[in-house]
């Protein structure tokens, strides 16, 4: 169907928009040019394999992806506005994205326009410091990187088959993911979702209303806190690992090996506790209830704490 | 300063230091002597926000780990409220020092000006603001309600800074 059958115009309408419609089209055309993002040639620094890598970005992305030469390459556009400064030696490289007369962008009416975009290619092992406004930063397929920092206010931020000693990674209201493996993982949002997967050695999660999901091979330590977001983790606990999950009004779950040796506590003070190990589940004397116990030897410490938030510790 | 030279200066700072004793009570009671010297030097904030706001919580958390415990002065806030509770409420009175300082009393007017993402974010933190305190005046013994309160205190002077820089 023709769209415009379902908005009928007059004829007198349609033949005294047709001028502002005709001068808007022009308009539209000529500005076209100015405004377009400008291409950023492709350029190369060489960098050190454990060398680090910054780059900064207001709006648009920053796409990161390891390869095994010891440079730098970046190439790109730049949105109307905005300028690139890049500073590089043998063992820092640089992009920052910053605005042409220097004023700070942060402000929503006062930023770029448009969209920059930083492709780059770094060194496998390099460390990463990205940080953005409203960018998604991604990043693919780094290995053995010493550690990985990514920052965003409202843009998401994701990590693919890569591997890091150390990952930071935050955003306000975007959505956050790694999916690889880190020996240290904090990660952090307020209302965006955060899903982490492969995750080793010690993770930390929070967040205030998104929800945190963990998948891990065998964690040390695994924090978790949220106000409202619910938390879901699945994984193993080390022999002698540490869980300690705090949530006021998110639900709760926990998924271990039916071999897990840990002393488990767990309260809620309006929340549900329920379990598949076989622990006894206690009605405080005044208003909530406990869950607290023995799994197998008992080596590891789970500790669990819920205002209203319902507890699930399962075995799989 | 823009934002993201800003963060990368508080990238320099060095990491929060947990006290070994409650600090609270004490914070509490320098807030009212605190509060009446702003009064008097209101306007005298023409030094840029953002340093404005590390200033104050390093300066804070600074004055409270240097001050030994028979030092404290006496707390101000009401004895017979629950512990937690009171430790709630200097928190929040902490927290919302640093905000009117960092903002040279312009904090309402900061909201209101500040991008929509960050409005959006600070509406998110008030409400579970005060979910966590009902939830505290309900289960006045739940520490880790505390420790969730003080995490949405942390956010919001986090993202006011980062408004701060715009």
């Amino acid at each position: 169907m023709n769209p415009m059958m379902e908005f009928p115009m007059s004829t007198a309408m349609s033949v005294s928009f047709r001028p502002k419609l005709l001068a808007a089209l022009v308009m539209t055309v000529l500005s076209a040019p100015l405004l377009a993002a400008t291409p950023i040639a492709e350029t190369a620094a060489p960098l050190d394999a454990r060398g680090s890598f910054e780059a900064s970005n207001v709006r648009g992305r920053i796409s990161v992806t390891a390869w095994d030469r010891n440079e730098v390459s970046w190439s790109g556009s730049l949105g109307s506005g905005a300028k690139l400064i890049v500073e590089k030696n043998a063992t820092r490289v640089s992009l920052r994205v910053e605005s042409e007369n220097g004023s700070s962008w942060t402000g929503w009416n006062k930023g770029p326009r448009e969209d920059s975009v930083l492709v780059v290619k770094v060194p496998a092992s390099a460390s990463l410091d990205l940080s953005a406004v409203s960018a998604n930063i991604d990043v693919t397929a780094m290995r053995g990187s010493a550690s990985i920092e990514a920052e965003s206010v409202s843009g998401e931020v994701g990590l693919r088959a890569s591997s890091t000693d150390k990952l930071e990674i935050s955003s306000v209201s975007g959505d956050v993911s790694f999916e690889g493996q880190a020996g240290r993982v904090d990660a952090e949002t307020v209302s965006g979702d955060l899903r982490i997967s492969g995750a080793s050695g010690d993770v930390s999660v929070e967040t205030v209303s998104g929800s945190a999901i963990v998948r891990a091979t065998t964690v040390t330590e695994f924090e978790a806190a949220s106000v409202s977001g619910d938390i879901d983790f699945e994984g193993a606990l080390a022999a002698n690992g540490r869980m300690d999950v705090e949530s006021m009004s998110g639900d709760v779950s926990i998924t271990l090996p039916a071999n897990t040796s840990a002393r488990v506590t767990a309260e809620a003070f309006s929340g549900d506790l329920s379990n598949a190990f076989g622990l006894t589940v206690e009605d405080e004397d005044g208003p909530g209830s406990t869950m607290h116990g023995k799994i197998g030897g008992g080596s590891a410490s789970i500790e669990i704490e819920s205002f209203s938030g319902d507890v699930d510790l399962r075995s799989r | 300063m823009d934002e993201l030279e800003y963060r990368r200066l508080l990238k320099t700072l060095p990491h929060a230091i947990e006290p070994d004793r409650d600090l609270f009570p004490g914070i509490a009671a320098r807030l009212e002597t605190r509060a009446v010297a702003k009064s008097q030097r209101r306007g005298l904030f023409p030094f840029a926000a953002a340093a404005g706001f590390t200033a104050v919580a390093i300066a804070a958390g600074w004055m409270a780990l240097q001050r030994a415990p028979g030092e404290m002065p006496a707390p101000t806030v009401a004895e017979s409220a629950p512990m937690m509770l009171r430790e709630a409420r200097a928190l929040r009175a902490e927290f919302d020092a640093a905000l009117v300082a960092g903002t040279a009393n312009r904090w309402t007017q900061v909201r209101e000006q500040a991008d929509p993402r960050f409005v959006a974010a600070w509406t998110e933190l008030d409400a579970a603001e005060a979910e966590l305190s009902e939830a505290l005046e309900q289960d006045p013994n739940a520490r880790f309600l505390l420790n969730r309160l003080k995490q949405v205190q942390e956010q919001r002077l986090h993202l006011t800074q980062k408004a701060l820089s715009a």
